[in-house]
């Protein structure tokens, strides 16, 4: 069979350096071939052309020197002719023919052998002819434009043929030459092709086969072969990079797996075990060789005969793996319980399952402890809350029994008050009738002392009452418009007897620019300076007690009430003592001085809940002076008596803006809430610095502050406000939380115009606002009750109302006529009462009122007349020293409607 | 002269008198006249006759003869003292047997570029008609030819039976 060598094949099967050969060979044989073919075509044409043209050259030669033969039919001359051809070798036949076709001499080559008379044969058919032998040739014999024969020419091709043959040769020669070279050229210069592609093929081969990346491909050409070795390294390059990190990469993790605290395994689906980490075989005692030739089955005895576990196994996807508690079965037969994570790896569609074994034996005995802990804790717990609710019930009650004491404590300290008072009164009072009544001196005197100790005795009632209200917190301001004079004079009154007893001096003197009437709580600032004056009497035995009042300011007003005296004065370092409770200046005997000592601190109390402070300047043996300071004290410049009521309408203030700070949304909300129904608009701040730039900014008419806010606090902001001429004049509340100690409080005191302290209540805020803002006169208000009784106590005026409109129907002559009757009585029984003080004259004085209020339904006088009836019944010698004084108020209320009525006439 | 063996033609047959002519008219053909011989173009080839005439018929019968563009007028020379007549004619075809004659002829054209033609032997004309056998033949006389100023194409030379004189020094 022979064996077919397809060429397509083999070239493709061949080497690039035979291909490349085999290419060039092929283009430059090719090439040599058809440029030598067409070369040899064109110069075999050229040749036949030559040799055309040379017989055709011949035969029109002979042709031209045949005329005369064929002319004179000169056969001879026509063959002598002829035989000149003999000179050309090629030519074996020629012919002369006349015009008619008739041969007139012909020529033969000797050589040839051949006699056959060339044919006239080329009639018609051009100038020559090839035939195979033989090219032929004729050319018309022309004499004088005619035709008057032909000339034949018959030649071999021997000349032709050899010179093809020469040319032939020619070229083979030159093609195989040409051939030989070009194999040489090919030979050498694939190499420029060949030998880099087999370098990068060899190198290539190398890597792969000894794995060895650090190989690089040198770099021949800048051509695309030096191109493709340079992508070539860079490639290698990458997979070098890459090897190292895979490698590095799988140390990581063959480490990671090797010194992991729980057992891998890599398994195959039936359970044969593929690959162990170093801890399995710790953990079970197998070696590693031992592990790879067991499976799972052997040491998971579920796996082995727990069919549902093996369907599991087998249907672990990579997308689902599953928890399994089992128990592992060691080498030595010892078997421990464990926490195997199962998960499957598809890898090149082979699946594996890998199982992460936990060994959990220590945990199930934790488990089991812990179990048993709780249990113990459960058990405890109920019995704690046995206990806690059996608690709570003995809690509830003492609550209730706390609550209930308190409630009777309230009630009790309510009925005190009056309880006490009464008799005490009654003994005062009963004791001062007796000094009026017949007595010898040593009665008299007993009384004296009677009516002293009850009189004492009373004021250290009134003290202590008023400290547990205090301690309470039961204390609640009662602002009111106080004409001061009126005032001072009150409270000059109660000590003039004992002053004059004493033989002191004492002198009022009140400084400064006093508005008409100002707003305060006047019954507690009384007290205050009663105790103060008091005191200072009792400490004097000679020279005197001033009371020196300094009013500052315009639009809010400090009072400065000093009470100096000349008495033995408080040394330096017990002056702080003083005002504690219960202490009394060391030296002091009760007896000497009396006192329960509470009064300065309730003082000192009282001048705090006032927004104020007392402060001491004595030394000793040279008098005291006690200084009750109360600030941000409002004026009231409304001509009518217009008591502030202590309320909480909120219609109460007329418009104005105040500025909330408080860093707690909630504090700033509820302020809002609570005057929500109010003409006040609130602006708000969250801190010390944006309270500043809101006061420069908004000018708000007053300020609310919180003490501890971030950014900057109270103090510092209350201290720029201040300091700042244009927010100086706006008032500053301060909100402190109430575990201030009293120090601080001073201090603070100092700073602001106003402390109140936290937890804030509605009624707190409104007396602060009270002080400092306007109030609007429309509504009629409701009042607490608390309030109204010491309103109807005090004031005998209905509080905000106009008395004109009031008493519209009222004719004019009937308040003449009842001034006409006040005054008398005021001149009379009044004026008595006040200089003696005695209840007689009081009671007189009152009882003389009583008709006159009948007579004239004058409403005020009435209920004047009724309670200063009431006091002198009770003895209420304080409440009637406060009352009083107000009986000149109706008498210039209505002095002053009569004024209005006579203005009104005369429009 | 020596005689020039041509084909076989029957003497003194009409054929001959055409194969003269033809001689003749080939005569014409590979002759050269001077210039001044044919002062204008498109003249005619003045073919006189003296003498016995056979060849006006056998020319006239061919039609349109011409060499080199002129064609052929045949005269017939009556007179033969006519000089004007005779120096006007181009060839001049002697077919007289007078020598006497013939001589005086010729003297007449001595130096006219006129081509003689005698009809036998022995006269004085540049080309001479020799029968040699069956064949007409011709000599030529180079040097009287020379003398007339006309020339004859060696290819006619070489064709001649016999040649004399010397042509022109060229």
């Amino acid at each position: 069979m022979l064996k077919h060598i397809n060429p397509a094949s083999w070239l493709a099967k061949a080497s690039i350096k035979s291909k490349l050969k085999v290419i060039i060979m092929t283009i430059s044989t090719t090439s040599i071939l058809m440029a030598g073919f067409s070369l040899a075509m064109s110069q075999g044409q050229a040749i036949r052309e030559n040799m055309v043209s040379e017989l055709l050259t011949i035969t029109r030669i002979i042709a031209d020197n045949s005329t005369s033969a064929i002319s004179f039919n000169d056969a001879e001359d026509a063959k002598a002719v002829l035989d000149t051809l003999k000179r050309k070798e090629s030519i074996v036949h020629a012919a002369v023919y006349d015009n008619q076709g008739v041969l007139l001499a012909s020529y033969v080559r000797s050589a040839s052998g051949a006699t056959t008379i060339p044919e006239n044969s080329l009639e018609g058919a051009g100038e020559f002819r090839f035939t195979d032998k033989h090219l032929e040739a004729q050319a018309p014999v022309i004499l004088d434009g005619r035709n008057i024969g032909n000339v034949r020419v018959r030649s071999d091709l021997n000349e032709l043929n050899d010179a093809l043959q020469q040319l032939f040769y020619t070229m083979i020669v030159i093609l195989f030459l040409a051939g030989f070279f070009a194999f040489l050229l090919a030979n050498a210069m694939q190499k420029i092709i060949s030998q880099p592609l087999l370098q990068l093929a060899n190198l290539t081969r190398q890597i792969s086969h000894k794995k060895d990346y650090t190989l690089r491909a040198e770099k021949h050409s800048s051509d695309e072969l030096g191109t493709l070795a340079d992508d070539f390294n860079e490639m290698i390059n990458q997979i070098e990079k890459r090897d190292r990190a895979l490698s590095e990469s799988e140390k990581r993790f063959q480490s990671l797996i090797e010194q992991a605290a729980d057992a891998i395994f890599v398994c195959a689906p039936d359970g044969g075990i593929l690959h162990a980490n170093a801890r399995a075989s710790s953990t079970l005692g197998y070696n590693n060789n031992e592990l790879m030739l067991m499976s799972m089955q052997d040491i998971d005895v579920n796996l082995a005969n727990n069919e549902t576990f093996s369907s599991d196994w087998q249907a672990l996807e990579p997308d689902r793996s599953f928890i399994y508690y089992s128990n592992h079965t060691r080498k030595d037969g010892g078997s421990f319980p464990v926490e195997i994570h199962y998960g499957a790896l598809d890898l090149g569609g082979k699946k594996l399952i890998l199982s992460f074994v936990r060994d959990i034996s220590d945990r199930k005995k934790a488990e089991v402890a812990l179990k048993k802990a709780n249990d113990e804790l459960e058990d405890k717990v109920e019995l704690r809350t046995r206990e806690l609710s059996d608690t709570n019930e003995e809690l509830l009650l003492a609550i209730e029994q706390a609550e209930n004491a308190s409630k009777v404590k309230s009630e009790f300290l309510a009925n005190m008050s009056h309880e006490i008072r009464t008799p005490m009164n009654a003994v005062i009072g009963f004791t001062e009738l007796l000094q009026q009544s017949q007595l010898d001196s040593k009665q008299q005197s007993y009384i004296h002392s009677i009516h002293l100790g009850a009189k004492g005795l009373m004021t250290i009632i009134d003290d202590v009452l008023d400290l547990s209200k205090l301690e309470a917190g039961r204390i609640s301001l009662e602002y009111e418009v106080v004409e001061l004079h009126q005032f001072i004079r009150g409270i000059e009154q109660v000590f003039s007897q004992t002053i004059k007893d004493k033989g002191l001096e004492f002198e009022v003197c009140i400084e400064g620019a006093l508005p008409g009437a100002l707003i305060f709580d006047q019954t507690r600032v009384r007290q205050v300076l009663v105790n103060l004056i008091g005191n200072a009497i009792k400490f004097t035995e000679k020279g005197f007690v001033n009371l020196n009042i300094l009013v500052t300011g315009r639009d809010r007003f400090t009072l400065e009430f000093a009470v100096s005296d000349s008495g033995i004065g408080i040394r330096e370092d017990q002056q702080k003592q003083v005002f504690e409770q219960f202490t009394q200046q060391e030296g002091q005997s009760t007896k000497r001085y009396g006192g329960t000592g509470l009064g300065l601190s309730i003082c000192t109390n009282l001048a705090h809940i006032m927004g104020g402070d007392i402060k001491l300047e004595s030394k000793e043996n040279h008098g005291s002076t006690f200084t009750l300071r109360l600030n941000n004290i409002k004026a009231s410049y409304t001509d009518e008596a217009d008591s502030q009521e202590q309320t909480t309408d909120d219609n109460l203030f007329a418009p104005a803006t105040v500025l909330l700070v408080d860093d707690i949304d909630v504090n700033r909300n509820l302020v809002k809430e609570q005057f929500a129904e109010s003409a006040l608009t609130f602006l708000e701040a969250k801190n010390g610095l944006q309270a500043v730039e809101a006061s420069k900014k908004h000018h708000p008419d007053l300020v609310l502050m919180d003490i501890r806010m971030p950014v900057m606090n109270g103090v510092e902001a209350n201290e720029r406000i201040k300091q700042d001429p244009e927010t100086q004049d706006i008032p500053v509340v301060a909100l402190t939380a109430s575990i201030v100690t009293s120090e601080s409080d001073a201090e603070l005191r100092s700073r602001f115009d106003l402390l109140v302290h936290k937890p804030i209540n509605k009624a707190d805020i409104t007396r602060a606002f009270a002080q400092f803002l306007p109030t609007s006169h429309s509504g009629v208000s409701s009042t607490p009750q608390s309030t109204l009784e010491a309103q109807a106590a005090l004031s005998p005026v209905p509080n905000g109302t106009d008395n004109s409109a009031l008493y519209a129907d009222v004719p004019t002559p009937h308040f003449q006529s009842l001034l006409k009757e006040l005054q008398r009585v005021r001149d009379g029984a009044y004026r008595k009462s006040v200089a003696s003080g005695m209840i007689n004259d009081i009671e007189d004085f009152a009882r003389e009122l009583a008709p006159l209020g009948l007579e004239f339904e004058h409403t005020p006088l009435v209920k004047f007349g009724e309670k200063l009836t009431y006091y002198a019944n009770i003895f209420d010698v304080g409440k009637i020293e406060i009352l009083l004084p107000t009986f000149d108020k109706i008498i210039s209320d209505i002095e002053a409607i009569i004024k209005q009525r006579e203005k009104e006439n005369v429009e | 002269m020596t005689l020039v063996f041509a084909d076989a033609y029957a003497a003194g047959t009409s054929t001959e008198d055409k194969v003269k002519a033809g001689l003749i008219f080939n005569f014409i053909n590979f002759t050269r006249w001077p210039e001044h011989a044919f002062p204008l173009e498109n003249e005619r080839y003045i073919l006189c006759v003296a003498g016995e005439d056979h060849y006006s018929e056998i020319f006239d019968a061919i039609p349109d003869l011409s060499v080199r563009g002129r064609k052929l007028q045949l005269k017939h020379l009556e007179k033969l003292q006519d000089k004007s007549t005779i120096q006007s004619c181009h060839i001049l075809i002697v077919g007289l047997k007078n020598r006497t004659q013939v001589s005086q002829l010729l003297g007449q054209i001595k130096d006219s570029p006129v081509l003689t033609i005698g009809e036998s032997v022995p006269l004085d004309t540049m080309i001479t008609f020799v029968n040699k056998g069956n064949k007409v033949g011709f000599a030529i006389n180079r040097t009287r030819a020379a003398h007339s100023g006309i020339k004859f194409s060696s290819k006619m030379l070489r064709l001649a039976i016999e040649v004399t004189g010397r042509g022109p020094d060229a």
